[in-house]
């Protein structure tokens, strides 16, 4: 009996290491990329890193590394994916939630997951060879730019973006839609007025996720953005975002073009940190709520 | 709602204005909703329909300057009953060859098919020693060209026949008279592309911006039947076009009319009728807007100016063999096989190490977890690991394995960063397959005198496999598709790992490269095929565990 509860100790205790395993990891994370990556503010100052867009790390006289660009350019790339995908997919995701009948609701939800599922290679392959010479063809130049990032992020995010608002949509209880129902109120209005709003903390963490994929992608944005190291002044410049110079850089850069592409990643990590934090509170708050 | 509307119009009864509106923005809202689902689906749809087709079916446009169609029998003028016919051993995937090629091949410039039939194998030149060989040197040397110093030559037509069906990567000439000895063997003739199409040099200049970059056989063919008139109809200058042939009795001509004209067609409208491959260059050279044709080798001879002609190939792209065979050239040539096996060591790598953990860790969570601190912190840790870019990922795995453990870039160092990566996916699954398992079944077990952990191992995990396996599978997908963990950790080794810290390169990896460095289109369609079928079994596999699930659990 002894032997047996010791057993049965011993399990738990293993179960839990397992279970420590992912906080663990995003501990290291942290600990390993500031660690490798901090060093660079002792050549570089941290005003400089993050309000310079002087990039030239390879420069033996002078060498620049201020990040500027990259910065404005993931945001400039992630506002025009949410300004496309965000619509796009709040629309299916009401559709699918409130309108679509059982089977091809069924069939939709393996349509959003194959969406999900395809690699982002693919994704900016098919940017590269079909997007790209219809984009050329519309608005001159090498058809990499902005503008194509943004419409290939767009159509990565929308998995992220319809499953979960519809899960929120789902998720509104049954009598707040039949009250609005029965005090006359038309499905349309119920939707807008009642089932939205009820949801919106839901769709709000939906949103902040796909921002946060769409930060944090890189293959097909490195494939399709231009990969030109400048401030961006139109939707149709070439630009690198911080996933792009990273990736990019990262197979020859050496000394402290290597740490700076490091303390780029730092940005990047705590950024998308940033929103991880943002979606806990407003999912509790959400759950409080209801 | 429509039944109501119709009952409704049937009584006479009439819907007020603001009714009318609000029924309208109804529907109007409803077709945008409907719309944007539609999008979302047509993307799907576009996406995967075009990576599919093209990636099936390789339609290529490639200009050279013959035309794009040939004939098998090689013939010299003056000699035209003993034509020659250019035979290769049946494994080569060819069906026709450019007279270049042919000169490049038996002279030795080219001492593998890879460059013609993207077949790794070396070739093995045959000669026929007697009475054509001097045909044969005339119809395909130029100049100083010579046979290769490999070259093995027969006394007969049988003897090479022989020889070119028992040979991987032989090839071979014969007189056309001993056609007949190829049936039963293992030999193939092949057509022989060698007609070129001159123009005066002006037209291929740019005069006024015009400028006449290649023609298409359809063109040429109209060209010589009198369809067109001027070469601004075709995009060149303003001239008038003026077509110079050989008389109707000579060899080339024919050549030229069969391989081109339809039976029924003849020449028309011709300028200038020549006897000899001097009188045509001095024609061409002296006539703004002149057009002829000649074979490419008398061609070059007198100096005359040759057009691009564009070729349509049209062919199955993947098939067998560029799964089957291993990738060459930095994956110019060959297929894909190593790399398949690579990815698959990777994902059994991965599930070796991240399946026991990721169940392991959903385990502890959904049975063991007190409500406390602690749990909240390591499910916070579980969905935020979900939110870390693959990048970081990927930086991570290399600070980890390269920088500080030093065990380099490898299949090692890629499987552990990738594993890091899944667990989330899988302890989400299994966490919500475990509960799912009624609490009663767990209660009997207990009741029956059963410890926890049998509970556990016996009742609880059997009966949420589906779910587990659903996890599994979606785990699957998501290392198959990534790269950016890889390109730093991995490594992109084309060839079959060795062992646990060789550099090896998985599909995703690949199709990145052959992108950027644009090695081929033709095989990043291909791979990317490959990966996009991979996603769709996975989908087909989960949906189908999943609705067995939901039987299981009524």
């Amino acid at each position: 009996m002894k032997r047996r509860k010791l057993f049965e100790g011993a399990v738990e205790r293993l179960l839990f290491v397992c279970a420590m395993v992912s906080i663990l990891t995003i501990v290291f994370i942290t600990i390993f990329i500031f660690r490798t990556g901090l060093p660079l503010f002792e050549e570089v100052s941290i005003t400089e890193f993050l309000f310079s867009d002087r990039w030239r790390p390879t420069d033996d006289q002078d060498p620049g590394f201020g990040i500027l660009a990259f910065i404005v350019a993931s945001i400039f790339v992630t506002i025009g994916a949410l300004v496309i995908g965000v619509p796009v997919g709040l629309a299916s995701a009401i559709h699918l939630a409130e309108l679509a009948g059982e089977r091809s609701s069924r069939f939709f939800k393996s349509v959003v997951e194959i969406l999900a599922g395809i690699p982002s290679v693919v994704y900016g392959f098919f940017g590269t060879v079909l997007l790209a010479p219809i984009n050329r063809m519309l608005f001159g130049g090498t058809g990499f730019n902005i503008l194509l990032a943004s419409v290939i992020l767009a159509i990565m995010i929308l998995p992220t973006i319809i499953s979960l608002s519809e899960v929120s949509i789902k998720s509104v209880p049954k009598e707040l839609k039949a009250a609005s129902l029965a005090l006359g109120a038309s499905h349309w209005q119920t939707i807008v007025r009642v089932i939205l709003p009820a949801a919106s903390s839901g769709i709000i963490a939906a949103v902040i996720l796909g921002t946060g994929r769409a930060v944090g992608e890189t293959m097909a944005v490195l494939m399709v953005a231009g990969n030109a190291p400048m401030m961006p002044e139109v939707v149709t410049s070439m630009v690198r975002t911080l996933t792009m110079s990273i990736a990019g850089d990262m197979g020859y850069a050496a000394g402290t073009h290597r740490t700076a592409l490091f303390t780029t990643s730092i940005v990047l990590f705590v950024f998308v940190m940033a929103l991880n934090v943002i979606i806990k509170i407003i999912t509790r708050k959400g759950r409080v709520k209801a | 709602m429509k039944q109501e509307e119709k009952s409704l119009k049937n009584t006479g009864f009439v819907l007020s204005p603001h009714t009318r509106r609000v029924r309208l923005a109804e529907t109007s809202a409803k077709m945008a909703l409907w719309i944007a689902a539609g999008i979302t689906m047509g993307t799907l749809f576009l996406i995967v329909g075009y990576i599919l087709v093209r990636g099936f079916v390789s339609d290529i446009r490639i200009q050279f300057e013959v035309l794009p169609e040939g004939s098998k029998v090689i013939a010299n003028e003056g000699y035209a009953d003993q034509g020659i016919l250019v035979i290769v051993n049946r494994d080569i995937r060819l069906k026709d060859m450019t007279i270049l090629e042919v000169t490049d091949l038996f002279s030795g410039e080219l001492d593998n098919w890879g460059g013609i039939s993207e077949q790794d194998i070396d070739v093995r030149v045959y000669a026929q020693n007697g009475s054509i060989r001097d045909l044969f040197e005339r119809a395909v040397f130029l100049d100083e060209t010579q046979f290769s110093e490999d070259t093995v030559f027969a006394d007969s037509d049988r003897q090479v026949i022989e020889s070119v069906s028992n040979t991987r990567g032989g090839i071979g000439f014969i007189s056309e008279t001993s056609a007949e000895y190829l049936n039963g063997s293992d030999a193939k003739p092949l057509e022989i592309r060698r007609i070129s199409v001159a123009v005066n040099g002006e037209i291929l200049r740019a005069s006024n911006g015009m400028r006449l970059h290649y023609l298409t056989g359809e063109q040429i063919k109209d060209i010589f039947i009198g369809t067109y008139k001027n070469w601004s109809e075709l995009g060149g200058a303003d001239l008038p076009i003026l077509p110079a042939v050989f008389s109707e009795d000579s060899l080339i001509r024919n050549e030229f009319e069969e391989i081109l004209l339809d039976t029924d067609m003849r020449i028309h409208d011709v300028a200038e009728v020549v006897d000899s491959n001097d009188e045509l260059a001095q024609f061409l050279a002296r006539n703004l807007g002149s057009i002829g044709f000649a074979y490419y080798n008398d061609a070059l001879m007198y100096e005359m100016h040759v057009v691009n002609i564009e070729r349509r190939e049209t062919e199955l792209n993947l098939d067998a063999a560029f799964i089957l065979e291993e990738p060459r050239r930095a994956g110019r040539v060959g297929g894909i096989s190593t790399i398949i096996l690579n990815t698959l060591f990777m994902i059994f790598l991965t599930l070796l190490l991240a399946g026991p953990i990721g169940v392991a860790a959903a385990v502890y969570l959904t049975e063991y977890a007190r409500q406390n601190r602690i749990n909240e912190i390591l499910r916070f840790g579980t969905e935020t690991l979900a939110g870390v870019p693959s990048i970081i990922f990927g930086l991570f795995g290399f600070i980890l394995f390269v920088m500080y453990l030093d065990i380099g870039v490898g299949l090692f160092s890629g499987t552990l960063t990738i594993t890091f990566m899944i667990l989330p996916t899988i302890i989400r699954a299994a966490e919500e397959a475990i509960k799912s398992v009624p609490q009663s079944m767990r209660e009997s077990s207990l009741a029956l005198g059963a410890t926890k952990w049998q509970t556990v191992t016996r009742v609880v995990v059997p009966a949420a496999i589906p779910g587990i396996m659903t996890g599994l599978i979606l785990a699957i997908g998501r290392a198959v598709g990534e790269t950016a963990a890889l390109l730093f950790t991995m490594g992109s080794d084309y060839r079959l790992a060795r062992d646990f810290l060789s550099s090896a390169r998985v599909l995703s990896v690949h199709l990145y490269i052959l992108v950027r460095e644009g090695i081929s289109f033709e095989r990043a369609f291909a791979t990317g095929t490959i990966l996009i079928i991979i996603i769709l079994l996975i989908n087909f596999a989960t949906n189908k565990l999943i609705g067995r699930m939901a039987r299981m659990h009524g």
